[in-house]
């Protein structure tokens, strides 16, 4: 049920108030459906913002991020409850809207949470969507931005196996009459 | 007789160094490394995905803390983020620059009047700095004019390219009559610059750690014990002129000690100078080889200087794409400016920095954030001053300790008028560099700012005589037959530019000594001649 707040976002579930801290959980592996969800999260993070890798996806983002969300499950502390709370969260919002516009409004109706997150949502958003978005930068997402003027490199991009063939970074050549000073 | 033949005291590049070499001369050397911090993993998975999310690292922990450290004294000395209390020390965390002293820094006093010569001159390390640029895989290029003085010695690996944003700053620099350099940087392993050098998850940047794991699982090495959480807190006095060993704690606060035939503080400029007040007896009232009050005296560091300046437009969309910098100058890092105080010059390399998370997780949709990486662009000149050390600058003992035992720390640095007007002297042409490349200087964030404790010498420096520092040239701690001091404290320059190049040489030398072989002195180059054409 939609929560009787015309600017909260969500349901019932969504609005419950919990603690801030990371939910608390033993580590353990994602099942597959839950993995499965979440991946719509990241993808839909790609489309959003015009990043869309569902097509190619050389630059390995998949494995990137998959490596990611297992090390947060099976480590500690774990986030498998935080993942368990992101799928019941999108899954009421698509219930209430539909999927595109539950994207939207997590993405873009919340604000960055600069103090602790006081509820189910926010929790999804500072713990899932913004982690999220971090790791699809870093693997290769910094390059959907800046058209022909892109960056070849960014903080965490982690090059591939043909990384000693390919330029690392956007160059400067200096004219060769003036390698050095006078 | 004693355990071991040597006790190193701190599990950083100075004690890796000296380690390796004394067992590759001979394998069976007994050697007990006690380090007061923990072991930090490397190349973590998780752990470097902390940090690329929110910047944490895995040794974050092992910093000085607030209440841990004091400053007194006239100028503010800041001990954040200064170094890192663990095995493989503060090369964890360092950026890698590895540049070698200049030949005029050895002789300070000749040249100026002020501070001290080092006791030998850069002759007498010139080959250990080779080794040590092979040990540290030094990037760099050989053409520049101030590596005159290297002769044939090649780096060990090429440098890296220069970045897009580079190219301004280096045609500033030409107009100018400044010479643009290529920063050298310490690589171990095959850089893939992921930029998180912080916490390289390849091991691409050299970490005392490498070397520490490579000579501990050596088969071989089976008298060498590496003990973490293992706090010396005092040197054992069996004379004036003798020590047999140390004392030390566990993490349990159980109290060992342990004897070797030849003791080697290998601490850092700060725990260096503290463990020497800190053992007293009746062969030393005031701490050992601190009967002349000289331990933890002369401390000086690099005062930042910063030249900021900002445009209307990033068309280029320019951004970082390093993690360390690449254009650098040492052309006021030469003999005509060492009066005054040598500068050495440095591009911010983090500037002009985008970060698309940020503007992705505060809800700008796409085409905002691109209009936002075409618009402002900020540039920033960096630069290390150097400061002679004076004698009541100095480093104390502080009240109380900290989570791994060691003592506070309590720093009086008073810098004088007439240095801070030399700063702003040098702050006036980092600025001309800044307006050159057509950036708008902006005023509040260009400034000389007060010593950053992370390129710390001077506080054990090196002496022909006891009257005048701490150790003599073999690094002997005055008057004690078998105690070295092998850190940045035996310095008695600091110079303009990082110390742990110079550290590393310093220690091949002192293994050299200790092995008992002649020490691998270069031949002087002699003064060239004026041909009648130049007369």
């Amino acid at each position: 049920m939609a929560s009787t707040d015309p600017h909260a976002i969500g349901g019932s579930y969504c609005c419950e108030q919990i603690d801030s801290a990371l939910l608390p959980a033993e580590p353990a592996p994602l099942s597959t459906e839950q993995a499965e969800s979440l991946w719509k999260v990241f993808a839909a993070i790609g489309r959003s913002w015009k990043n869309d890798f569902s097509r190619t996806d050389s630059a390995g983002m998949r494995s990137s991020w998959f490596e990611f969300v297992t090390l947060r499950c099976v480590q500690s502390p774990s986030y498998l409850a935080e993942y368990e709370n992101a799928v019941e969260v999108l899954a009421e919002l698509t219930r209430l809207y539909n999927e595109e516009i539950a994207y939207e409004k997590l993405f873009y109706g919340i604000g960055p949470i600069k103090t602790q997150p006081r509820t189910r949502l926010e929790h999804c958003k500072c713990y899932v969507v913004n982690e999220f978005i971090k790791v699809q930068i870093v693997a290769s997402g910094f390059r959907g931005f800046g058209g022909k003027n892109r960056a070849m490199n960014y903080n965490g991009f982690v090059r591939g196996t043909r990384y000693n063939r390919i330029e690392g970074v956007r160059e400067f050549m200096p004219p060769k009459k003036n390698r050095r000073a006078k | 007789m004693s355990e071991h033949d040597y006790i190193l005291v701190g599990a950083g590049v100075a004690a890796a160094t000296v380690a390796r070499k004394l067992l590759e001369a001979d394998r069976a050397t007994s050697i007990l490394i006690l380090e007061a911090g923990p072991r930090v993993p490397e190349r973590d998975r998780r752990g470097w995905w902390n940090y690329v999310i929110d910047g944490s690292k895995p040794y974050d922990f092992a910093r000085d803390k607030k209440h841990e450290y004091e400053t007194v004294g006239g100028t503010f000395w800041d001990f954040y983020d200064n170094r890192v209390m663990a095995y493989g020390g503060s090369t964890l965390h360092w950026g890698g620059w590895s540049l070698r002293l200049q030949p005029e820094d050895f002789h300070m006093h000749d040249n100026t009047g002020e501070g001290v010569n080092w006791p030998f001159d850069y002759w007498a390390l010139h080959h250990y700095y080779h080794q040590a640029e092979n040990q540290l895989s030094v990037c760099g290029q050989l053409s520049e004019s101030w590596n005159s003085h290297r002769r044939d010695q090649e780096y060990p690996v090429p440098a890296f390219k220069w970045a897009a944003p580079d190219g301004e700053m280096y045609r500033a620099f030409t107009d100018l009559g400044i010479e643009p350099g290529l920063m050298p940087i310490a690589r171990y392993r095959k850089c893939m610059m992921t930029g998180t050098c912080k916490y390289c998850p390849l091991g691409g940047r050299f970490t005392a750690q490498h070397l520490l794991d490579e000579i501990e699982s050596d088969p071989r090495h089976k008298e060498l014990r590496i003990a973490c959480r293992a706090t010396v807190r005092r040197i054992i006095a069996d004379s004036k002129s003798k020590v047999s060993g140390v004392e030390y704690l566990d993490n349990d606060g159980n109290v060992y000690t342990a004897s070797a035939a030849r003791v080697v503080l290998c601490s850092g400029a700060y725990e260096s100078p503290k463990l020497l007040m800190l053992s007293t007896s009746s062969f030393w009232p005031a701490g050992i080889g601190n009967q002349n009050d000289l331990v933890g005296r002369f401390i000086v560091s690099h005062s930042m200087l910063f030249a900021r300046g900002h445009q209307k437009g990033n068309a280029e969309c320019w951004l970082q794409e390093y993690d360390f910098p690449t254009i650098m100058s040492r052309t006021y890092d030469s003999p005509a400016y060492q009066r005054e105080g040598k500068l050495f010059l440095f591009r911010n390399r983090a500037i002009p920095k985008f970060d698309f998370a940020e503007m992705m997780i505060q809800g700008r949709r796409r085409d905002e954030i691109e209009r936002l990486l075409a618009g402002a662009r900020e540039v920033e000149l960096q630069g290390f001053l150097e400061e002679k050390g004076r004698f009541d600058d100095r480093l104390t003992l502080g009240e109380g300790r900290n989570q791994f035992g060691l003592p506070f720390t309590r720093v009086s640095f008073s810098r004088p008028p007439e240095v801070l007007a030399q700063a702003h002297n040098r702050l006036g042409l980092m600025q001309a560099v800044v307006e050159r490349m057509n950036y708008t200087v902006d005023r509040q964030l260009t400034k000389v700012d007060h010593p950053g404790g992370h390129h710390t010498t001077g506080t054990c420096r090196m002496s022909h005589s006891a009257r005048d520092g701490v150790v003599d040239p073999n690094l002997r701690v005055h008057d004690v037959d078998n105690l070295y001091i092998c850190s940045n404290a035996v310095f008695p320059t600091g110079s303009a530019v990082n110390p742990t190049l110079t550290l590393t040489a310093l220690s091949l030398r002192l293994a050299d000594h200790l092995l008992g072989r002649p020490y691998q002195d270069a031949q002087q180059p002699l003064p060239q001649k004026k041909s009648k054409a130049n007369a």
